[in-house]
């Protein structure tokens, strides 16, 4: 009779494959073609605003003074913010084409965590916090490897030294950088469903009640008309904080990521409708590239 | 070599995002540093029922009040039709506001300058068909001053007040001596709290009466949120 051996791998394996397997990185090349588009569009609004808002010379809020640190952030004179606004602007259009794809992620990264962090009051957000840190993945990733110009240029001068490369033969690499940002999102809403849980008034639907009866973030007459089903509102807000408790354990599955990126796009969705949110659902849109 | 240097970073990577999840869970050294906002994710910390406005205006040594709320090259809206400074919850950033105005502006001398604020129900934000399915009365918006903070020609704080939803929940506190009853016999033996802030603001008014029950008091952080836009 015979016996199917079958491999049994320790934890440590698993964990190996888990970071270590090798891909082409086409998850984290459309996450780097997205994501720096979408916060082009929030920083190009501010560029004529640069040196009131960042510098010195302006009306800057450094995020650390509001936690008792008020020397912490260097403050920059307003022509250099301006040139350093100017070069994050390049920079990003570099990312998203993959010109120079590292140097320039690191610059995007490096600028733009900087400008935020002179800029409590109206830049530094949540979703730049989310974005820095995927900045920074990306740029530790392979993420220009592939669809990219730098990629272009690479086989071109292959093709010149006579080596030459088949359309899909493209070059593979460790999965860890995008596991991490996949990691990152995931403990996004896990936090995210940790502060639901602390904030007085969620489960009864107060909290969302009030949040949708503001502008503050932008126009949301949706919003302002759901106000009059406070019982959908609290039957939302249950069904979101059981998704992001549950988000970080079923998003590795096949259909697991089906539901869970399926009641994401969902979720920011509507926080579109109902909050007037849009940069922070276009950031987690963006973030779900890294899942396929 | 390249992959133990990679399984470090991912170790760390994930320790300290972990720290950051703990420590918002337990509310240990959660606002002791700016770099925990980095690790924090509490993207929903609360909307008070009372929408939120600030007003800086100026008084000039002729009495004259002028009004620095918008910057000298006019006020940036960051996300809807709302001036930037209305943005500043905590109120630790205005007087760079009215720094800038003034630096960049021709104007008499000032003797004070006046953060004020201004707060109404958000029921009254609602649309008239909405309110009229829910209220029988007449929607008449009904908003309340009061000042933030009062400063120095040379920006520094020479009064500074908490906002007007603490001092609601305050005055409420000291009329009520039930709640001081079992404020003074609830307090926690243990706490975990550590917190390295230096106050960046000077306060020259405090209250006799009221200072045994507010020492150390911060402005509860979830009556505002930061914009999660």
């Amino acid at each position: 009779m015979d016996m199917i051996q079958t491999e049994r791998k320790t934890f440590l394996q698993d964990l190996n494959h888990f970071f270590h397997k090798e891909e082409v990185p086409f998850g984290p090349a459309l996450f780097r073609m997205a994501l720096p588009f979408v916060l082009f569009l929030t920083m190009s609004i501010r560029w004529q605003w640069s040196r009131e808002l960042f510098s010195a010379d302006g009306a800057p809020a450094p995020l650390a003074v509001g936690y008792g640190y008020p020397d912490l952030t260097p403050l920059l004179p307003g022509t250099v913010v301006v040139a350093l606004h100017t070069l994050l602007l390049f920079s990003m259009i570099c990312s998203i084409i993959g010109w120079r794809t590292r140097t320039s992620l690191f610059l995007t990264w490096g600028i733009y965590t900087y400008l935020c962090c002179c800029d409590g009051m109206s830049t530094m957000t949540k979703y730049s916090i989310i974005s820095s840190h995927m900045l920074l993945l990306l740029a530790l990733s392979n993420c220009g490897k592939v669809w990219s110009v730098d990629s272009w240029l690479e086989k071109r001068k292959e093709k010149k030294n006579g080596v030459f490369r088949s359309i899909d033969d493209y070059p593979r690499f460790p999965i860890w950088p995008r596991r991490l940002m996949q990691l990152m999102i995931a403990i996004v809403y896990f936090g995210a469903a940790i502060t639901k849980i602390h904030t007085h008034g969620y489960f009864n639907g107060d909290q969302m009640h009030f949040w949708m009866n503001t502008n503050i973030n932008n126009a949301n007459p949706f919003g302002e008309w759901l106000t009059l089903f406070p019982g959908v509102v609290v039957l939302m807000g249950y069904i979101a904080i059981v998704w992001e408790f549950l988000f970080i354990g079923v998003v590795w599955t096949r259909w697991g990521r089906l539901v869970a990126i399926g009641m994401g796009i969902s979720f920011h969705a509507m926080t579109t409708l109902i909050l007037g949110l849009y940069i922070f659902p276009l950031v987690c849109f963006s973030c779900y590239l890294l899942h396929f | 070599m390249k992959r133990k240097l990679a399984n470090l970073f991912i170790a760390s990577y994930l320790a300290v995002m972990s720290f950051g999840l703990f420590s918002h869970t337990m509310e240990f050294m959660h606002g002791s540093h700016p770099a925990m906002y980095f690790i924090i994710w509490d993207m929903f910390c609360g909307w008070s029922a009372y929408e939120n406005r600030i007003h800086i205006v100026g008084e000039g040594e002729s009495g004259a009040y002028y009004d620095l709320s918008q910057g000298p090259w006019g006020e940036f809206n960051p996300y809807s039709d709302i001036g930037r400074r209305h943005y500043d919850y905590r109120g630790v950033n205005l007087k760079n506001i009215s720094d800038n105005v003034l630096a960049h502006t021709e104007h008499e001398p000032m003797t004070r300058i006046f953060i004020f604020e201004e707060n109404w129900s958000k029921k009254y934000n609602m649309p008239d068909f909405v309110w009229k399915r829910l209220y029988d009365e007449p929607k008449e918006l009904r908003s309340y001053f009061a000042v933030r903070q009062v400063l120095t020609p040379e920006s520094q704080v020479a009064q500074s007040n908490p906002c007007w939803l603490t001092r609601c929940a305050q005055t409420q506190f000291a009329d009520n001596p039930r709640l001081q009853r079992e404020a003074q016999s609830s307090n926690p033996y243990l706490s975990i709290a550590t917190s390295n802030r230096k106050s960046s603001r000077k306060t020259d008014q405090s209250s006799a009466d009221e200072a045994p029950l507010f020492t150390e008091q911060q402005e509860p952080d979830d009556l505002f949120s930061p914009a999660g836009n």
